[in-house]
């Protein structure tokens, strides 16, 4: 289990989580949500130790360092791979690191999504480069897996395939942890929610909670955030009129 | 030899970078070094020559008298400055390894989630520090060659004694 304690993290004095708390059990898939910039990446950056926080993360009571590392694995938008190399390139990289590479998962997702093999990265895709993203850290053999908003680049299609794959693949003990703002496309899969506000915890539901008091996640994301629906007609109604003062 | 040299280098430079290229750059700087160093002995042999003159009398080629010996300090250790040169480019090289990580994609991502935690800094820092080493022991040897040469071709009348503590003392000023 991963448990996050008070963790706290400023960047150059302005906070960008404050007072996290929160465990991620084995076997969760968890959906990280919230608007830009509510701290979703840094969250992902703090528990890989990519970043300095205040606070405590331990991974089954010990700290995240290299020695359990491995057990993490990572996908971002950013895109983490190495552009030189192909993915035959990778594979060999990946074995010799991670000792617990999954060699067929990996040949099996690459042959599913038609990716080629003795291609560069570089030459490929958005879409391509996404999905090998993926593909690599869902091969890596870790147990956690956090993916912070894989799809962005994607298609529709693409995405339904990935969902479908990955509902597939899963083992009951790998764990996801996925940021995204494809809320709708996510909320049937997912088996939490945590939403962030204002670097904060500001939601943490099951989904079947969620489920049983008939609230859709999208609609609860919404009253979490306040949204209020009539925002946009307001605004545009405001600024046609300022257009017709400024006509006359 | 050269396929396990290869190996060695691609594991020392950042995935992605083949080692083959960087030992290439780094066999061109040591060369051009070497040759330019190699230019000491034009000048020594043009000092050594203007030391001498034909006699008038017997036609003979003597030493000429009041002629003078530049001291080895005055000339020879500019010859390896292009060993600095290259020194400091593979360790501006390491900078550039690092910067690598970050160009097209961020693999340092990768790299800083290795359970293996020296992985980056030995591909990024190895290759550039040998090579810089090999650079500034080759400077050193062929400096201490050359003097060993300067003191068995200049005429010993001509040949202020301690080169090598003039050549210190020119260096790291007063170092005995």
């Amino acid at each position: 289990m991963i448990k996050i304690k008070d963790l706290k993290k400023t960047y150059n004095g302005r906070p960008a989580l404050y007072n996290i708390n929160m465990d991620i059990d084995k076997g969760e898939i968890i959906g990280l949500f919230g608007a830009n910039g509510a701290g979703k990446t840094t969250l992902m950056k703090c528990l890989l130790g990519f970043v300095r926080y205040d606070g405590e993360i331990t991974l089954d009571g010990e700290r995240i360092t290299n020695k359990n590392i491995g057990r993490i694995s990572f996908a971002t938008s950013e895109h983490s791979f190495f552009p030189n190399l192909s993915a035959a390139d990778h594979m060999a990289f990946y074995k010799a690191h991670f000792p617990t590479f999954r060699k067929e998962r990996f040949s099996a997702l690459m042959e599913f999504f038609s990716l080629p093999m003795t291609t560069p990265l570089r030459f490929m895709s958005t879409g391509q480069k996404n999905q090998f993203e993926v593909i690599l850290a869902l091969s890596q053999g870790a147990e956690y897996i956090l993916m912070d908003e894989p799809f962005a680049g994607n298609d529709i299609f693409n995405r339904e395939d990935f969902y479908k794959v990955l509902l597939g693949i899963l083992e009951p003990d790998e764990t996801i942890l996925l940021s995204t703002h494809l809320i709708d496309e996510v909320e049937n899969f997912i088996t939490r929610a945590v939403i962030l506000k204002d670097h904060k915890i500001a939601a943490d539901v099951n989904a079947s909670d969620l489920e049983d008091e008939g609230k859709g996640l999208v609609s609860f994301i919404k009253e979490t955030y306040s949204y209020q629906p009539g925002r946009v007609m307001n605004a545009l109604d405001r600024l046609n009129g300022q257009d017709k003062e400024g006509g006359r | 030899m050269m396929n396990k040299l290869f190996k060695w280098a691609d594991e020392r430079t950042p995935v992605g970078i083949e080692g083959k290229k960087e030992i290439g750059w780094a066999a061109c700087g040591l060369g051009i070094s070497f040759l330019y160093s190699l230019t000491y002995y034009f000048s020594l042999w043009s000092y050594i020559d203007n030391l001498y003159g034909v006699s008038s009398v017997t036609g003979k080629r003597v030493l000429l008298a009041g002629s003078y010996m530049p001291d080895f300090a005055a000339f020879a250790p500019s010859r390896m400055k292009p060993f600095v040169i290259t020194a400091l480019i593979f360790l501006t090289l390491a900078v550039y390894h690092y910067i690598y990580h970050y160009q097209e994609s961020k693999s340092i991502y990768t790299m800083r989630r290795l359970p293996d935690r020296w992985e980056l800094h030995r591909r990024c820092l190895t290759f550039p520090i040998t090579v810089a080493v090999i650079c500034l022991v080759s400077a050193v040897l062929l400096t201490g060659i050359y003097l060993w040469s300067y003191n068995l071709s200049v005429p010993k009348a001509r040949l202020r004694p301690g080169q090598l503590e003039i050549l210190l003392e020119t260096l790291f000023g007063g170092a005995k």
